[in-house]
């Protein structure tokens, strides 16, 4: 009690210095949580927008198909496989999709894009994909000749709502095929390349001029949560023995390396201001021995052991720290969470935004151990940035420090 | 038996070089009770012995016997403990916590040893009563006048009962009255309760007051003057 006692008051001594200290980790710490936050909000939402919009949890596809994209690679199937699928525990919902390369043409351009034949239904309730509508209606009725095209391509095109436009492609027999279309709707699905290289049609209509029946290429599973994906798999592996089974991580591995390394971003940022930080505290209790030479002379002098003396320099150096850090986070805290619940609005962005597909409004998202860990970064901090000052000290004569 | 016995005392500076001879050769003891001074010119070696004395240098050669035990051969961490235990010390600059009471500054040494809340209490606003402290037991040594900073250092060296108390030139830094009355003080704390004073000093206050007075010239025992 002695010594906490008399390391919280030393730290008040200088009360200029201590302060802009303590200021210094608070700023710290409120940008550090804040900016890893915002980050982690940034990679949420493009994860969000990436696995609700393109490739959701699970991929079944035939196993060569994804390496070659042949039309006739299918998997074969009917709404049967469709609805066991939805029943398999844990599994949210599930759509089955025809996907072929082909050419899109209007009056002024000709393009390549990525040619989905979808199930309106199953494929809202699983990508929820009508929300992305800008203009125009969802695909709805019996199967037809209507298109659905991302806002970008639209503009390519220079085509809108009522527009027709050609799409070539190969049938299964390697035939060249070509069919009119007529633009049902534009939507934006907030990721420019995307939206640029992809089109929706009925799939009943698709497979029709493609010849694959009711065999399609890829069934898309959404899961309740995505930490169950690893007992979903199994189920879907037994109702589709020959097919490939891929997770969201195994589907675009880059994902998860960018959402892996953004956390290590954030803690290599919250280093970064440590060790900044760190030179700071450093040369604060440098000071503060050598001001106090004397005085720490006569505690040796008198009967205070190695050990307390190095205690009493490193209770300061945390208290110094601490006490910033302690509103840091608070603050910093309380910043992130009124800002998770209103979101950033970054519109002013919004062509970066799209094209990274993310939403222009970034809602920080907080890892709830971040805090935990960044108390414990500092603490550390603290304790290093005191191991020198408190070596200084504890190497004083008490002689010639009471002569000082 | 005494408290404090030297014998074939050195410390030499310097010695593979220009030897300086601090303290030579002194063979000296202190017994309980004694109210003594060590008197001599600037770099006669007193404060040097006094430290030898202290635990808070070693000797070049010869031995230092304190309470019975040999302390010049005694680790570091030992003579850090033996001199928590055994030894007051009283400075000439006071050398208090200015960020503690004046209570909190004289309790320390026993807090320092692990001593009970009670008895740690009783006994420091007792002294610190005794020496005309009781109405400033919470105030900061800031707010103390030399005097009354140089009386807490003295409660605190004697609070937790050493075996002596060595006082470095403790009026160097006072006024006469102030300086009377410390000495007063720590006479009437010597005779009533029979606590052992070593000084180190130039001041003629002091020497007149002392019942021993050591003379050190060029780090030699030149006199040993007891009085009546």
């Amino acid at each position: 009690m002695q010594l906490i006692k008399m390391a919280w008051r030393n730290i008040w001594r200088n009360k200029v210095r201590s302060l802009a200290v303590m200021a210094a980790v608070f700023l710290g710490l409120v940008a550090g949580m804040y900016s890893a936050a915002l980050v982690e909000g940034i990679m949420h939402s493009r994860f969000e927008n990436f696995i609700e919009n393109q490739i959701s949890h699970i991929q079944i596809h035939h196993p060569d198909f994804i390496r070659e994209n042949e039309v006739f690679q299918t998997v074969g199937g009917d709404m049967s496989g469709l609805e066991s699928v939805q029943k398999i525990p844990g599994v949210n919902s599930a759509t089955v999709r025809t996907r072929i390369q082909c050419m899109i043409a209007s009056a002024s351009h000709t393009g390549g894009v990525e040619l989905y034949g979808i199930r309106p239904k199953s494929e809202n309730q699983t990508t929820n994909f009508s929300r992305h509508l800008v203009e125009g209606d969802y695909l709805k009725g019996e199967a037809n000749n209507g298109i659905l095209i991302g806002e970008s391509l639209a503009e390519k095109l220079k085509v809108g709502i009522g527009s027709r436009i050609v799409l070539s492609y190969q049938d299964k027999a390697n035939n060249l095929v070509s069919g009119a279309f007529i633009v049902r709707g534009i939507f934006n699905s907030g990721f420019n390349r995307y939206d640029e290289s992809t089109a929706f049609v009925f799939q009943d209509y698709l497979n029709e001029y493609l010849g694959i029946g009711e065999d399609f290429h890829e069934l898309a599973v959404l899961a309740e949560d995505i930490n169950d994906l690893e007992s979903i798999r199994p189920a879907l592996q037994q109702r589709f023995p020959e097919s490939s089974v891929r997770t969201w991580n195994e589907i675009e591995p880059a994902l998860e390396i960018m959402i892996t390394s953004s956390d290590l971003f954030s803690y290599i940022f919250i280093i970064l201001i440590m060790i900044g930080l760190a030179f700071g505290l450093l040369n604060t209790m440098l000071m503060a021995v050598f001001e106090r030479t004397r005085e720490i002379g006569m505690l040796m002098a008198v009967g205070m052991n190695r050990r307390k003396v190095f205690l009493l320099i490193a209770m300061e150096t945390l208290f110094l720290s601490f006490s910033g850090a302690a509103i840091g986070l608070l603050v910093g805290y309380l910043l992130v969470a009124w800002f998770a619940k209103r979101g950033l609005d970054l519109s002013a962005f919004s062509d970066v935004m799209y094209e990274l597909g993310v939403d222009a409004v970034v809602h920080p998202v907080l890892d709830p151990n971040f805090p935990l860990v960044l108390a414990l970064i500092v603490i550390a901090t603290a304790l290093l940035s005191a191991i020198y000052p408190a070596i200084k000290a504890l190497s004083l004569s008490p002689i010639e420090a009471i002569r000082k | 038996m005494h408290v404090i016995e030297t014998s074939g005392l050195y410390k030499i500076y310097n010695e593979d070089t220009v030897p300086v001879y601090a303290v030579n050769d002194i063979s000296i003891q202190f017994d309980p009770k004694e109210f003594s001074c060590i008197i001599g010119p600037s770099g006669s070696g007193k404060s040097t012995l006094l430290n030898l004395i202290g635990g808070l240098d070693t000797p070049s050669r010869g031995t230092v016997t304190v309470a019975g035990k040999r302390i010049d051969t005694m680790s570091e961490s030992n003579r850090i403990r033996f001199r928590l235990e055994h030894i007051g010390f009283v400075f000439q600059h006071y050398n208090l916590i200015p960020v503690l009471t004046a209570y909190e500054n004289a309790a320390f040494i026993m807090q320092l040893q692990g001593r009970g809340e009670k008895e740690t209490r009783e006994r420091v606003t007792g002294l610190l009563e005794q020496v005309g402290l009781g109405n400033r037991l919470n105030s900061r040594p800031a707010e103390l006048s030399g005097g009354e900073q140089q009386r807490v250092a003295v409660v605190r060296a004697l609070a937790s009962k050493p075996d002596f108390i060595l006082a470095d030139e403790p009026t160097a830094n006072l006024d006469t009255k102030a300086a009377f009355n410390l000495l007063d003080m720590m006479k009437q704390l010597n005779e009533e309760e029979g606590i052992t004073f070593l000084f180190s000093t130039h001041d003629q206050r002091v020497i007149d007051r002392a019942k021993r007075v050591v003379t050190l010239v060029d780090g030699t025992l030149h006199s040993d003057e007891h009085r009546k």
